[in-house]
C-alpha cells in the first residue's frame, strides 16, 4: 500500500517539474496584453472571453474574431481611451457587464472615448448602462455596431445607446440600437453625421439638446415613444429618414421643439401618434415628405411660425394638420408648388397642370378641445370624429388651420378609388350572374 | 347539441350569416391588398388594427341582425311557443339558443380568418401572437354583438320593431356613444378620471381597440401622463374580459327579465 503511494508521489512530482507553466501561471490579463502591445502595433483576440475592464492611452487596434468578448468587471467602463490613445481602432467585439451605478462620480458605459479619430467596428455591445459614450471626443468613426439596453423598468434606470457630449464632426453608420433609455443622445455636439442607423424600443430615438449643423440620412425610427426629439438646435438636416410606429398617447415621429432653421425633406412619417410636432420652433423647411397614417400629421403649436410647407403628401391621417394655440404665420407652398392632401379635398384642375385651381382651405374644431384635453387624441380612431366635425361646422365653431393656394393632385386617391369602384363593378357583376342563374332553375 | 344542429340548419338556410361571412371575406381581402406595400416588419400588426377598424363598422351591424332574427324567428313562427308549453323555461330555451347562434357564428369567422392566414404569411413577417390577440379581439366584438342582438330580438315584438332597434343600437355605439364623451371631455380631470374611465372602458368598442393596439405592440403603456396613468387603472388584458362579462351577464339577465312574447299570451 505505502509503495503504492511512494508511486503516486513520485509521478506527480515528476509532471509538476516537467509542466511549470500549465499548473502555475496564469494567462495575461487583457490589461497586460494592451500594455505590452506597442504604439500604432495591432493586438489580435482569440475567440473566447477576457475579463475587463481595460484602460486603451497608447493609439493601438484591438482586433477581435467573431466570438471575441470582453466582459467587465461591473465597476467602471469596460473599455476607455483616455485622451492619449487618439487614433485607436477597436473591431469585431463583443462587450458587456459596465457598472450600472448611478451614484457614482461618472455615467459608465461599455466603451468610453475621451480621445479623437479613433475607429469602432463590428461591435456588440449588451449589458452596459451607455453603450458608447464620447466625451469630448471628435472626428470618430462608428460602424456596424449593434447596442442593446437593458431595456423596461425606470426610465433613469437606462442608459442611452450612443452618448455625445461636447463631441463634433463624429459619424456614426450601420447601426442597431434598441431597449436603451435614448438611441443616441446628443448634448452640446455640431457637426456630425448619422447614416443608416435603426433605434427602436427606446424613449426617444434621437434626443438632441444645443446641438447644431448635424446631418441625419436614411435612419430609422421605428417603435419609440418619440421617433426623433430634436431641441434647442439649429440646421439640423433630416433627409430620408423612417419615422414610424411612434403610438403612445405622447408620442410622435419627430419632434422640433425651440430649434430653428432645420431642413427636414423626403423623409416617411408612417403611422405614428403625430407625424411631426413643431413647438417653439422657426423657420423650419418641410419638403417632400410622406405622412401617411398618422392619428395627426403635422402638430403645430402657435408659438411656432415662418415654416415653409411644400411637396409634402398626407395620405390617409385622421387629421392631416391641426394647429393648437391659435393660427401661426406659416407657409403651404413654396414656389407655387403646395402639398399633396389625399382624400382630404377634391380638387379641381381644368388646366391639367396636377395643380388645383382653387386654394384650400381646411378647418378643424378639435384644436381647442386638444390644448385642453390629452384624452381627445383617445378618441381620434373613432368614426364619430367626422360627425363632430361636421356638426361644429355648421355651427360655425371651427377655426382654420391652414390654408394651400397650390394643393397638388393626389395621385394615390385616384388610384383607391378606381380599386373600390373595380371591386364594387365586380361583386355588381356576380351578383347579376347568380340571380340569372336561380331565375333558369326556377 | 341538437338545439346546435337546429340553429346551424335554420342560420345556413337563411342569408343573414353567409351575407356577414362574405361581407368580411371582401374586406379582408380588400385590405390585405391595400396593405401589401406597408413598410418594415411591423406591416402585418398594422393590417391587424386596420382590417378590425373596419369590421368594428360591419361585424356590430350583421351581427345584430344575425342573432336578433334568429330569436324573432322562434317568436313570429310559433315555434317559441311550441317549446315552452313542453316544461322548458324561457330562460334554459335563450341559453340554448345564446349557445348555438354563438358556437355557429364563432365557427364559421373562425375558419375564414384560419383560411386567411395562410396568404397573409405570404405578404407579411407572420406573427402567431399577434394574430391570436386578432382573434381574440373579433371573437369578442362578435360575442357580444351577438349577445345584444339576441336581447334586441328577445324584448322586441315583430321584425319592424326589431331592424328599427338593431340600427339604433348599432348607431349608438358607432357614433352617438363618442360623440357623448366628446362633448363631456371638457369637464373631465383628475378627479373624476377613474370615474370616466370606467364608463369609458365599459364601451365595448373603446377596450377592444385599446386591448388590440396595447396587445399588439403598437400603443406602449410607458411613458403615460399622468392622467393618462389614472385612465389606465388596470391593465388592458384585465379590461378585455371584464368587458365581455358585463356585458353577456347583463344582455343574457335583461333579455330574460324584458323579454316579450311576440303575440305568446
Amino acid at each position: 500500500m505505502r509503495r503504492k503511494w511512494y508511486w503516486m508521489a513520485g509521478f506527480t512530482l515528476y509532471f509538476l517539474l516537467q509542466n511549470p507553466i500549465c499548473l502555475m501561471a496564469e494567462d495575461p490579463s487583457l490589461q497586460d496584453l494592451v500594455d505590452q502591445t506597442p504604439k500604432n502595433g495591432i493586438l489580435h483576440l482569440q475567440n473566447k472571453t477576457y475579463n475587463g475592464n481595460v484602460v486603451i492611452t497608447k493609439p493601438i487596434t484591438v482586433k477581435g474574431r467573431s466570438r471575441t468578448s470582453i466582459k467587465g468587471d461591473g465597476t467602471g467602463n469596460v473599455i476607455l481611451l483616455k485622451k492619449t490613445a487618439d487614433g485607436t481602432r477597436l473591431e469585431s467585439l463583443r462587450i458587456s457587464h459596465s457598472s450600472q451605478n448611478r451614484n457614482s462620480e461618472e455615467e459608465y458605459s461599455a466603451i468610453k472615448v475621451l480621445s479623437d479619430r479613433n475607429v469602432l467596428k463590428n461591435l456588440k455591445i449588451s449589458d452596459s448602462f451607455h453603450g458608447i459614450y464620447l466625451s469630448s471626443s471628435d472626428d470618430n468613426e462608428l460602424s456596424q455596431v449593434q447596442i442593446t439596453g437593458i431595456g423596461g423598468g425606470e426610465i433613469a434606470g437606462q442608459g442611452n445607446g450612443v452618448q455625445l457630449i461636447r463631441s463634433h464632426r463624429n459619424q456614426l453608420k450601420d447601426t442597431v440600437i434598441r431597449d436603451s433609455r435614448d438611441g443616441i443622445y446628443f448634448s452640446y455636439s455640431n457637426d456630425n453625421v448619422v447614416k443608416d442607423v435603426d433605434i427602436s424600443h427606446t424613449r426617444y430615438g434621437l434626443h438632441y439638446m444645443y446641438s447644431d449643423n448635424n446631418h441625419f440620412f436614411h435612419n430609422r425610427f421605428h417603435q419609440n415613444i418619440g421617433g426623433a426629439a430634436i431641441m434647442n438646435s439649429k440646421r439640423i438636416e433630416l433627409i430620408g429618414n423612417e419615422f414610424s410606429y411612434q403610438q403612445g398617447s405622447r408620442s410622435f415621429g419627430l419632434m422640433l421643439q425651440a430649434s430653428d432653421e432645420n431642413n427636414v425633406k423626403d423623409n416617411h412619417f408612417y403611422h405614428n401618434q403625430r407625424g411631426l410636432y413643431i413647438d417653439l420652433s422657426q423657420k423650419n423647411r418641410i419638403i417632400s415628405n410622406d405622412f401617411h397614417q398618422n392619428r395627426v400629421g403635422v402638430e403645430l403649436w402657435a408659438s411656432s411660425s415662418n415654416q415653409v410647407f411644400s411637396l409634402n403628401r398626407f395620405f390617409r391621417n385622421i387629421l392631416p394638420v391641426i394647429t393648437i394655440g391659435g393660427r401661426a404665420k406659416n407657409k403651404w407652398s413654396e414656389g407655387h408648388k403646395g402639398n399633396e392632401w389625399g382624400d382630404t379635398f377634391a380638387l379641381v384642375d381644368l388646366n391639367e397642370d396636377k395643380i388645383g385651381d382653387i386654394p384650400v382651405q381646411y378647418q378643424s374644431s378639435l384644436a381647442k378641445l386638444m390644448e385642453d384635453q390629452e384624452l381627445v387624441y383617445l378618441f381620434l380612431p373613432s368614426p364619430s370624429i367626422k360627425i363632430f366635425e361636421k356638426i361644429n361646422q355648421f355651427l360655425h365653431r371651427q377655426e382654420t388651420v391652414f390654408k394651400d393656394p397650390y394643393p397638388l393632385l393626389s395621385e394615390q386617391q385616384g388610384g383607391f378609388q378606381a380599386g373600390w369602384f373595380l371591386l364594387i363593378l365586380f361583386f355588381i357583376m356576380l351578383g347579376m350572374i347568380y340571380v340569372q342563374r336561380r331565375r333558369k332553375v326556377r | 347539441m341538437t338545439y346546435i344542429w337546429k340553429e346551424w340548419k335554420e342560420l345556413s338556410r337563411g342569408k343573414g350569416l353567409w351575407l356577414a361571412l362574405s361581407t368580411a371575406m371582401i374586406i379582408s381581402v380588400f385590405i390585405l391588398w391595400q396593405s401589401k406595400s406597408l413598410p418594415s416588419n411591423q406591416g402585418f400588426e398594422v393590417y391587424l388594427v386596420s382590417l378590425y377598424e373596419m369590421n368594428v363598422f360591419l361585424i356590430p351591424l350583421l351581427s345584430l341582425f344575425i342573432s336578433s332574427f334568429a330569436v324573432i324567428q322562434e317568436k313570429e313562427q310559433k315555434t317559441l311557443m311550441i317549446i315552452l308549453t313542453k316544461k322548458e323555461s324561457y330562460r334554459s330555451f335563450f341559453l340554448k339558443k345564446t349557445i348555438g347562434v354563438q358556437l355557429i357564428t364563432v365557427l364559421m369567422f373562425l375558419c375564414w380568418y384560419f383560411a386567411l392566414a395562410l396568404p397573409m404569411k405570404f405578404v407579411f413577417f407572420f406573427h402567431v401572437s399577434s394574430f391570436w390577440v386578432f382573434l381574440l379581439t373579433f371573437l369578442t366584438l362578435l360575442i357580444i354583438f351577438n349577445q345584444i342582438g339576441l336581447f334586441l330580438g328577445s324584448i322586441c315584438d315583430n321584425r319592424m320593431q326589431l331592424i328599427g332597434a338593431n340600427i339604433l343600437t348599432w348607431f349608438f355605439f358607432i357614433f352617438i356613444l363618442d360623440l357623448l364623451f366628446l362633448y363631456f371631455l371638457p369637464r373631465v380631470n383628475e378627479e373624476n378620471i377613474t370615474a370616466f374611465s370606467v364608463v369609458y372602458f365599459l364601451d365595448p368598442l373603446h377596450t377592444l381597440h385599446f386591448y388590440l393596439e396595447t396587445a399588439l405592440g403598437l400603443y406602449p403603456l410607458d411613458h403615460m401622463s399622468r392622467l393618462m396613468k389614472k385612465m389606465v387603472w388596470l391593465p388592458p388584458k384585465y379590461l378585455l374580459p371584464i368587458t365581455l362579462l358585463v356585458w353577456l351577464t347583463l344582455s343574457f339577465e335583461l333579455s330574460i327579465r324584458l323579454r316579450r312574447r311576440g303575440g305568446i299570451s
